[in-house]
């Protein structure tokens, strides 16, 4: 596999506030890698760092094994796509996505050629001569990548491509996306705060928080193996449990006797994988599973399920876990979770 | 009630409307029908007279007037598009100080350094090794040079206004696919401030068509634009009906213009809403 894109110590401040500290991230290939974070978690910096529209206090960018770091960013054959997709009102939807070749000088027929090529691509081709403001969200965001994916860029930027579509929209879009990726086999970084969007089109995750890359992994092992508290937290639906240490270096948490170091331990469980059960039923666990008993104070209706506000004898925290089974308010319950559907950090 | 809010609200516009039509509608027609009146018959004799004596000065004041438009455009555009993409704050601060310089000061001071002897000919004879150079605060390269200096801060605060309310993101578009800045300029950031551009095109012509301060104390003594023209035949003729013709031709100049700019609108809007 051959690294495409790499960024090596990127350290960028704005006043006090760093906003990237120390990122190193690399592309291999055709992968498609998600950053998220909250916001403020410097992941729009750093994309913003590798077009070329931040200029960096250190560190270095390479793209195909070219320092980038000091180019300006019409040099770096990058593109990027804008959240508001920045298509330019005066211009056809053609003239849009024509807009960079003619930059690269290239004579008409091979415009005409290529822009047809992408808007067939993107399925669009009947809207060439419409004015942006004559299309929907979803034609706009098409005619946007039509336009980035063009110029045939060494890395594809996006940056929160689907945060402008409905809800309904995003859902098929993200597959659509995740397989046009696939066909064009263009690496790209792809930007977002939505974990359920990044989980379900990254090749890998990066996940920054302050500034840093706290984790970078597949899917999978960012969502079972979460590093720390805030990734673990991040990521899924959770309920996070704040329990302080009772005896000497040994924490109760329901069924389980944790030693622990430290004299804060947090229980983060994953709310969509934890069963609630009638506080009668028995229910074998297996060693290391986590069993808790509660009442529930709050329930939600979701359509399919029901999300239930649950209190737990002597935790500050209300939990929020996910059920199909119906139970009342003031209901006692219990909560199984299984081995690696919790995860416990001391701090 | 619905009645007492109608009474309300016309109390409340009746002050502005008063001011308008006291000030500006009733002078307006007053002197359009002026135009119209010859030793107190009606007749169109004083037109007649302003394109006999004047249409040399009509066309002088259209060319001199819309060359000032193109030097005060291209130098804004130049100047705001520096600005949009580099911050100078002391450029910033610096074209803006024409704007608060009276005409009457700006006329003097060009007369200062446009005169046969002044500060731009001692400036130029030396550079150049000639003994002497002709003056150019009587003529028309004097007038377009000190219309230019006054007007182009103006239109330079309209355009830089609305190249720095673009969002960044369109400049940011075309630079990630290649663009250099000039290029920029020329395929994004003008035709999407098109409108600006024209609203500063349009004050810039009607100050300039409409100033006189600068021309009494700069212009050439002939040719000479409309304004000139409309004071002498008031001050030494007291021919009010040809300095009224004179307005009206300088009136329906300036519509056609907005004329021009309110189709030009429509269009635009007809274009984006398809």
């Amino acid at each position: 596999m051959m690294v495409v894109l790499q960024t090596q110590n990127l350290c960028k401040s704005y006043g006090q506030v760093k906003a990237l500290d120390d990122v190193n991230v690399y592309i291999e290939d055709a992968q498609l890698l998600a950053v998220i974070g909250p916001s403020g978690s410097g992941k729009t910096t750093l994309l913003r760092s590798i077009a070329g529209f931040v200029e960096l206090d250190s560190g270095k960018i390479l793209i195909k094994s070219k320092d980038v770091t000091n180019l300006p960013p019409e040099k770096r054959n990058v593109a990027m796509f804008f959240q508001n997709y920045a298509l330019w009102p005066h211009m056809t939807v053609f003239e849009n996505v024509a807009y960079g070749l003619k930059i690269r000088k290239y004579d008409k027929n091979t415009i005409r050629e290529r822009v047809e090529w992408a808007l067939d691509f993107l399925d669009i081709r009947s809207l060439a001569e419409r004015k942006p403001s004559q299309l929907s969200g979803g034609q706009q965001q098409r005619v946007a990548l039509a336009r980035a994916i063009v110029i045939q860029p060494d890395v594809l930027l996006l940056d929160e491509p689907l945060s402008n579509l409905d809800a309904k929209i995003r859902m098929r879009i993200r597959f659509e996306l995740k397989a046009l990726q696939k066909r064009l086999k263009i690496p790209t970084l792809y930007v977002t705060h939505d974990q359920e969007e990044a989980l379900s089109i990254a090749d890998k995750i990066a996940i920054m928080h302050n500034g840093k890359v706290l984790q970078v992994g597949t899917p999978e092992e960012v969502y079972k193996n979460p590093v720390d508290l805030f990734i673990a937290d991040f990521i899924g639906v959770n309920s996070v449990v704040k329990v302080k240490c009772a005896g000497e270096k040994l924490v109760e948490v329901g069924n389980l006797k944790l030693p622990v170091q430290k004299e804060t331990v947090y229980v983060v469980i994953r709310a969509e994988e934890t069963k609630v059960l009638p506080i009668q039923q028995r229910f074998d666990i297996a060693e290391g599973d986590l069993r808790l008993e509660g009442t529930i104070i709050g329930k939600l209706y979701l359509g399919s399920k029901y999300r239930y506000e649950i209190k737990i004898e002597g935790v500050d925290e209300v939990l929020f876990i996910n059920s199909e089974e119906v139970y009342n308010v003031n209901e006692q319950v219990q909560i199984i979770s299984r081995k690696g559907n919790f995860f416990i950090y001391e701090q | 009630m619905e009645v007492r809010n109608r009474i309300v609200g016309f109390l409340l516009i009746l002050p502005a409307f008063l001011i308008l039509a006291l000030l500006y509608v009733y002078p307006l027609i007053r002197a359009i029908w002026m135009s119209f009146i010859k030793d107190g018959f009606l007749s169109l004799a004083n037109y007649a007279k302003a394109f006999d004596i004047y249409s040399r000065d009509i066309l002088y004041s259209v060319v001199i007037t819309s060359v000032t438009v193109g030097f005060v455009l291209v130098l804004s555009i130049l100047l705001a598009s520096y600005l949009r993409f580099k911050e100078w704050r002391f450029l910033d601060i610096m074209y803006r100080l024409p704007l608060f310089i009276p005409f009457l000061i700006v006329g003097h001071a060009m007369r200062i350094f446009l005169a046969p002897h002044g500060t731009l000919n001692s400036l130029l004879t030396r550079i150049l090794k000639v003994e002497e150079l002709p003056g150019f605060s009587r003529s028309w390269i004097g007038l377009l040079w000190t219309f230019v200096w006054v007007m182009t801060p103006y239109a330079a605060l309209i355009i830089l206004g609305a190249f720095r309310a673009l969002d960044s993101s369109y400049i940011e578009a075309a630079r990630n696919l290649g663009a250099s800045k000039g290029k920029i300029v020329f395929t994004v950031i003008i035709p999407m401030c098109k409108p600006s551009i024209m609203v500063a095109a349009i004050l810039t012509f009607v100050r300039t068509i409409s100033s006189l301060t600068i021309l009494v104390m700069i212009g050439p003594n002939t040719p000479n634009m409309i304004t000139v023209d409309m004071m002498f035949r008031i001050n030494f003729f007291n021919d009010w009906g040809v300095a009224n013709a004179l307005g009206v031709i300088s009136y329906l100049i300036v519509i056609v213009l907005a004329v021009y700019y309110l189709r030009f609108m429509a269009a635009e809007r007809g274009g984006i809403k398809g």
